[in-house]
Order: C-alpha cells, then sequence, then structure tokens
C-alpha cells in the first residue's frame, strides 16, 4: 500500500518562502512594502500542527511596512477560520449556516480594526473573505505569494525590455 | 425515564432532536431515503467495531468528565451565544455517545442528524483538544463518525463529487492531463509579459523542488501558478511540476474520512516526486 513515513521532506510555502527570504535569495523591495497595519489569521494545519507561527510572522513583517496587530487569541491558539476540515468544500447550500458559525472571526477581525488580513491558506482565505462579505466589514484577505510576488525585488536580468 | 430493552441492551428513549434551520442538501436528504436501521447497525458495528475491541472509542467516552473547557474552546459555541448544543463534548454525545450506547440501532433520521454535526458544525481543528484537562482527540472522534457517514453515504454533495473526482482523476475538479498541461503553459506566456524568460519546468528530472498546485488554481484561480512561477523563478529555484496524475494537493478524501481515496491521493504525489528523483516536495498554500 502506500509509504509508512514521507520518503521525500514535504514544506508548506511559508516554510519554503521563510527560507527564500532568510537566505536572502528573495530581496524585497523597501519601497513596495505593503502599506497600512495588518492582522495574522493563523491557518490550523500551519500553526497548531506545523508550528509555523513564527514563520509567519517572520514573512510579514520583511514584506510590510506594518505594524502587526494580533487577532487575541493568536498563535496556536487562534480560532479556526471555519473553512478548514471541510467547512467550505461542503458547498454553497452550507455557506450561511458557515458565515454564522464565524462570528467570533468576525469579532476578533474588528478588534484589530486592520483592513488587511494575511491569510496564508486556501480555506482561510475563502473563508475569511466570506466573512468580511455577511457582516459587511471592509477588507480583505491576503494570500503569503501575492505579498511577496508584489514586494519582491526584482533583478535587472528579469526585467522586460 | 429511558425504557431499556432487557434483550438486547439497547435504549429505545427518543433522540434529541436539535432545532436548526433546515438545508437542503441532496447528499443529506435522497441518501437518507435509501438506509435501514439494519444498514446502518451492520457499518457502525463494522467501523466501531462494539463488543470486540473498542477500546480506541470507549476509553476517551469514559475519561472525559463533562468539565465543558472544550465548549468555550469552540468557535461555533461561541458564535451561536454559547448555546451548548453546539459545544464539542455535545457534539461526540449526541453522535458517536449515542452510536455505541445504542450499539448502532438508530433511525436514519437520527443518522441525518449526525452527519450534519460531523459534517457541517465542526471543522476538526483541534483546538478544543488544548484546553481538554485529558488531551482527548475529539477531532478524532468525530472523525470516525464522518467515516460511518461516508461509507453510508451521508455526505454533503459537493464535497462527496470532488472526492469522487480525486478517485476517479487524482484532482480535485476533473481536471484532464490535457487541461494541465495547457494551463501551465498558457501561464508560461502570460508571466513572460512581466518577467523575462520565465520556465514552468514540466516533468523534469532531478530536479530540487516539485510543486503541487490545488486543483482550483489550474481551474479557476491561475494567478497562483504566475505568482508561484514569478518568486521561483527570480530566486533561481531549480523546481517543477508534475505532467503525470497526482499533482492536486487537495485531499478531500481525507476531510470525510474516505481512507482508501485519502492514501491514494498522498501515495500520487509522493510516487511522481520518486519518478522525477525530486529533492523536496512544496505543496500548495
Amino acid at each position: 500500500m502506500g509509504w509508512k513515513d514521507s520518503p521525500i521532506e514535504t514544506l508548506h510555502p511559508i516554510e519554503f518562502y521563510y527560507e527564500l527570504v532568510s537566505t536572502g535569495r528573495i530581496k524585497i523591495d523597501k519601497n513596495k512594502k505593503i502599506k497600512g497595519p495588518i492582522t495574522i489569521q493563523d491557518p490550523c494545519n500551519l500553526v497548531r500542527l506545523r508550528g509555523a507561527g513564527e514563520k509567519v510572522r517572520y514573512l510579514v513583517n520583511a514584506t510590510c511596512e506594518g505594524p502587526i496587530i494580533e487577532m487575541q487569541p493568536n498563535r496556536e491558539h487562534n480560532f479556526c477560520c471555519n473553512g478548514g476540515g471541510g467547512g467550505n468544500a461542503i458547498g454553497p447550500p452550507w455557506k450561511r449556516n458557515r458565515c454564522e458559525g464565524a462570528r467570533v472571526k468576525a469579532e476578533q477581525i474588528i478588534a484589530t480594526g486592520c483592513h488587511n488580513i494575511c491569510a496564508p491558506c486556501h480555506n482561510c482565505y475563502t473563508s475569511i473573505n466570506d466573512v468580511l462579505k455577511f457582516y459587511n466589514l471592509e477588507g480583505h484577505a491576503m494570500f503569503m505569494d501575492e505579498i511577496l510576488a508584489e514586494t519582491m525585488e526584482v533583478p535587472e536580468e528579469f526585467k522586460v525590455g | 425515564m429511558a425504557e431499556v430493552s432487557v434483550k438486547e441492551g439497547v435504549e429505545t428513549r427518543d433522540w434529541i432532536e436539535l432545532k436548526r434551520k433546515p438545508v437542503a442538501d441532496i447528499g443529506f436528504d435522497e441518501t437518507v431515503k435509501n438506509l435501514t436501521t439494519e444498514k446502518i447497525e451492520k457499518v457502525v458495528n463494522a467501523v466501531l467495531n462494539i463488543g470486540k475491541n473498542a477500546a480506541r472509542f470507549m476509553a476517551p467516552l469514559e475519561t472525559c468528565i463533562h468539565c465543558a473547557l472544550c465548549s468555550t474552546a469552540c468557535h461555533w459555541y461561541l458564535s451561536h451565544d454559547k448555546d451548548p448544543t453546539y459545544a464539542p463534548v455535545a457534539k461526540v454525545k449526541m453522535t458517536l455517545w449515542e452510536l455505541i450506547k445504542r450499539k448502532g440501532k438508530v433511525s436514519p433520521e437520527f443518522m441525518k442528524q449526525v452527519a450534519r454535526i460531523v459534517f457541517c458544525e465542526c471543522n476538526l481543528c483541534r483546538r478544543c483538544s488544548m484546553y481538554c484537562p485529558f488531551g482527548l482527540d475529539i477531532a478524532y472522534q468525530l472523525g470516525m463518525v464522518r467515516r460511518i457517514c461516508f461509507i453510508l453515504g451521508l455526505v454533503p454533495q459537493n464535497i462527496l463529487d470532488q472526492t469522487h473526482s480525486l478517485s476517479a482523476t487524482l484532482n480535485q475538479l476533473w481536471l484532464t492531463q490535457g487541461d494541465w498541461i495547457d494551463t501551465m503553459q498558457w501561464q508560461e506566456e502570460e508571466v513572460r509579459a512581466e518577467i523575462k524568460n520565465v520556465r514552468i519546468p514540466i516533468d523534469k528530472e532531478g530536479a530540487d523542488v516539485m510543486w503541487c498546485p490545488l486543483g482550483t488554481e489550474p481551474k479557476v484561480a491561475t494567478y497562483h501558478i504566475a505568482r508561484t512561477a514569478k518568486i521561483m523563478n527570480v530566486a533561481g529555484i531549480d523546481w517543477t511540476v508534475s505532467a503525470q496524475d497526482g499533482w492536486d494537493s487537495a485531499n478531500m478524501g481525507m476531510f470525510i474520512r474516505d481512507m482508501e481515496t485519502m492514501q491514494r491521493v498522498v501515495r500520487g504525489i509522493y510516487d511522481n516526486a520518486m519518478r522525477l528523483k525530486i529533492k523536496r516536495v512544496v505543496l500548495t498554500e
């Protein structure tokens, strides 16, 4: 049947991006940094299960002018976005049910007062955007690949033209 | 008072019906019509192994002291004004507990309520286990109830369809191999307008990194592929994506506890990595 242990190392992109930024393979352009206060949604799989909470914060610190305003509670104590564990995938009929169950998340976001929410997970990203819309809140969720692709330094040899 | 059938030792008291807004889902409403108590009993006994070796399920149920510390850890409970029917301990009590107590002799309508509790009112986020004084893994218990529901076919239609897709094509959204390769080449062309000589190497043997996106990325969210291509090229990473099936890191089988599909998805990724002699696998965000 399958493999007993992972035969090859597997990484979440956050861990991979952390490696790229901390070793200097990707340099951040100071002029392109994301402006305004930002808060972080801790994905359960990445933070509670893999313990990469500090790596997310390192990347956000490197790419955003900040300040980071933490949700309360945060890191491995943060609440689930309510999209994980198949929460999003059970489909459109349950969307209202799902948003009602995420009122705590909306309250956490309101308390931070941030409009930028870094949500480095597909489920969290979708779910946070749905919650913001359902509770008529301003702001939007942001992926880490989006932040990194926008703020990284592109060397001369890669420029078109 | 609960009536107890002396012969079978099973309580026949009516179960508590939860007051919830009705939600129409073909996956629940249609499959429940084909269920009978006998079918449910057979599946419950097969999964939980009641009467023979149910220690894995009985131990946490008998260890739980109903302290309700898990309740305030649950976002469903807090979001519904501390309604006790959303508390993790109540979810176990209304599903696994009842199934074991009644030895699987329950009505299809009861199973429908169980399926709604485990699929639509819990995310298996494991936050409750962090506050349990005994560290009981409530997510595991509810996950096994999901397994019972899956074998009975009581699964929300959308997620069951995606699992069927994974089972047939090893990706979440019925993409063919041609669609997948086309999308990667199209994205390579798009990104070339911004970054010079960008490459999305397909099936490159001996690369350092194999990137496995989510099925939704080539289907509806191609900008993720573009961004990843930019980052990988600027950082100068020797990377690749697999051309063969087994490139999708979405695992809906894991969510509904379809262990058979779940292990095939994981194995597909590892088999591709071994075939291409990859050093590390990077899954999607």
